[in-house]
């Protein structure tokens, strides 16, 4: 199984590992911290739209709820990290398997519209119910995770790199090419004996749930569960690092997520113009590389591979 | 005659105002293989999308083997072992040519017992020699000409292994030297037990082969019979076949 993981992805998780032992600063671990939570949720969005083709630009929704759930039962009710973390996660997979048995039997624009009311709706719930949530304040006082940046460091990368292997085993599994056919032709997969619809709500099930497990780390590392978990700018944030890196493919959006957050991090000083940054670089994407950067960047290193080979 | 494999009974459907499929009634006995004509709109297609789930009659009964599989979602009755291909080929266009034929494969057939990957590779490579596309097998889906793409089309729907095939003018977009092979074909998996429906506007081709003929014409059925009795059959002629096709030699 493990052979089928892309050496590049080892490579590329092996160098985050050693960076602790090279670079103390706090600042920049804490950079990579946010970069490994902003991977998982990039590849746990893949398995779900770039797989099967439905675009869920609502994201934030499950990322937010499974904080808020986690921040409450944490703060309230003085549950665990981990445990409050599960009960957020656990949350936000049933929200999507209820969503999803409402909703995956449409077709078209019809459910990424949806996915972004509900992102919408419920982040304005959240302000509605701010003796909960802390309304625009968000929850303050979680529990820390861990004793400190590295450990926050070491606990988001190597969940980045589980759910990483864990993605890459299934979309190379038949499920994985099951979910690639109902992507390509949902008629042809039925008319297989797939039921496309199962396996749509399990995948927005799954996808969720690591969506949730990510919102969960991120209020225990930041000590806050900010408003902003919920926001649309989010989702269109995770949207765009999954398409610059190369939907349907696992390794791309977690290239994608890294590479962007590390970039909105040292354009820090432009702050209010990141989205604009961000939409244009979707736009030079689409254009120039319509299947992705990592796949054009693999493409290149091929090419000039095979011009110094003869 | 074989047992019956497919009773259908009264089966209507309507869009709005337009009556599609109007009391269409037949049988289909086990290892037949059974032409379906009409003129273009008369709703053979249409029949063919209430059989596999695609679409859900109004009134009617669809009793496959004896069980009703009317109104079942399409990957159910698929299960059941009835498989179809399309009019226009659906396929997986950014899949390899021998993958599209896995994905049949993958899914859970009722009284099946699963494959292994190898036997799985086995099975469809078996399935490309047969339909006479083993040089594309790595080709990408979205790489093939037309009449190729008919064939795959042909092969995916075997692929799931059914007892009841479903082709939707399979002869379409084929040139006359791949519609002989094809023809072959049927006629062999008519001999390895499979029942055929087959819905085809090439009338010459079809009646070469078919045991019975259905004639469709808006929405009803209008003649039921051997190809010899349909080619002599006055409303068929009058209404669809035309003293041409006679001479061409359906009868």
């Amino acid at each position: 199984m493990l052979r089928n993981i892309p050496k590049i992805g080892l490579v590329f998780f092996g160098a985050f590992a050693l960076l602790p032992f090279f670079v103390d600063s706090p600042y920049i671990l804490g950079v990579i911290t946010m970069a490994s939570l902003y991977a998982v949720w990039a590849m746990s969005w893949d398995i779900f739209s770039g797989y099967t083709g439905e675009i869920n630009f609502g994201y934030a929704f499950f990322i937010g709820t499974a904080a808020f759930v986690g921040a409450i039962f944490g703060t309230r009710l003085g549950l665990t990290p981990w445990l409050s973390i599960a009960i957020g996660a656990l949350t936000a997979m049933l929200l999507a398997f209820i969503l999803g048995i409402l909703t995956l039997r449409l077709r078209g624009p019809y459910f990424t519209i949806i996915t972004m009311a509900i992102n919408i709706a419920f982040s304005e719930l959240a302000l509605v119910l701010w003796k909960w949530t802390g309304g625009e304040e968000g929850i303050a006082g979680i529990e820390p995770l861990t004793d400190g940046p590295a450990s926050d460091y070491y606990v988001t990368l190597i969940f980045s790199f589980v759910v990483f292997v864990v993605l890459v085993i299934l979309s190379r599994s038949k499920h994985g090419k099951i979910l690639i056919a109902i992507r390509e032709n949902e008629d042809a997969a039925e008319a297989s004996g797939i039921n496309t619809i199962i396996y749509r709500v399990l995948m927005f099930g799954l996808s969720a749930f690591i969506a949730g497990i990510g919102g969960g780390l991120h209020i225990h590392i930041q000590m806050h569960a900010s408003h902003d978990l919920l926001s649309l700018s989010l989702s269109t944030m995770i949207l765009i690092m999954a398409i610059f890196g190369g939907m349907g493919t696992i390794i791309g959006p977690m290239f994608g997520a890294y590479c962007l957050s590390i970039l909105s991090e040292l354009l820090r000083n432009l702050a209010e113009y990141r989205m604009l940054i961000y939409t244009g670089i979707l736009v030079l994407t689409i254009f120039y590389a319509p299947n992705g950067i990592f796949l054009r960047i693999k493409t290149l290193f091929s090419e000039i591979l095979s011009k110094i080979k003869g | 005659m074989g047992e019956i494999f497919l009773e259908v009974k009264g089966l209507n459907k309507s869009f709005g105002g337009l009556r599609a499929t109007s009391a269409v009634s037949f049988l289909a006995h086990r290892e037949e293989i059974m032409g379906i004509i009409g003129p273009n709109g008369a709703g053979k297609t249409t029949l063919f999308n209430l059989l596999t789930g695609f679409l859900k009659a109004d009134s009617g009964v669809i009793l496959y083997k004896g069980q009703a599989i009317g109104g079942l979602r399409p990957h159910k009755i698929a299960r059941f072992g009835v498989s179809r291909s399309f009019q226009v080929a659906r396929l997986f266009p950014n899949m390899s040519v021998e993958q599209a034929l896995f994905v049949p494969q993958y899914s859970t057939r009722k009284g099946k017992n699963k494959k292994s990957v190898e036997d799985i590779k086995a099975y469809c490579e078996h399935l490309l020699v047969d339909i006479g596309l083993q040089k594309k097998k790595d080709h990408l889906v979205k790489s093939l000409t037309q009449g190729e793409l008919k064939l795959l089309d042909i092969a995916r729907s075997l692929a799931s292994e059914p007892d009841l095939l479903l082709l939707d003018e399979p002869f379409s977009g084929l040139g006359h030297r791949d519609i002989q092979p094809l023809t072959a074909l049927i006629l062999r998996l008519r001999d390895r037990g499979l029942t055929l429906l087959v819905i085809e506007h090439k009338l010459r081709e079809l009646m070469s082969f078919v045991d019975r003929v259905i004639v469709i014409n808006f929405g009803q059925v209008i003649a039921d019979g051997s190809p010899q009795e349909i080619g002599k059959n006055k409303t068929v002629i009058d209404s669809y076949l035309g003293e041409e096709e006679i001479e061409i030699g359906i009868a």
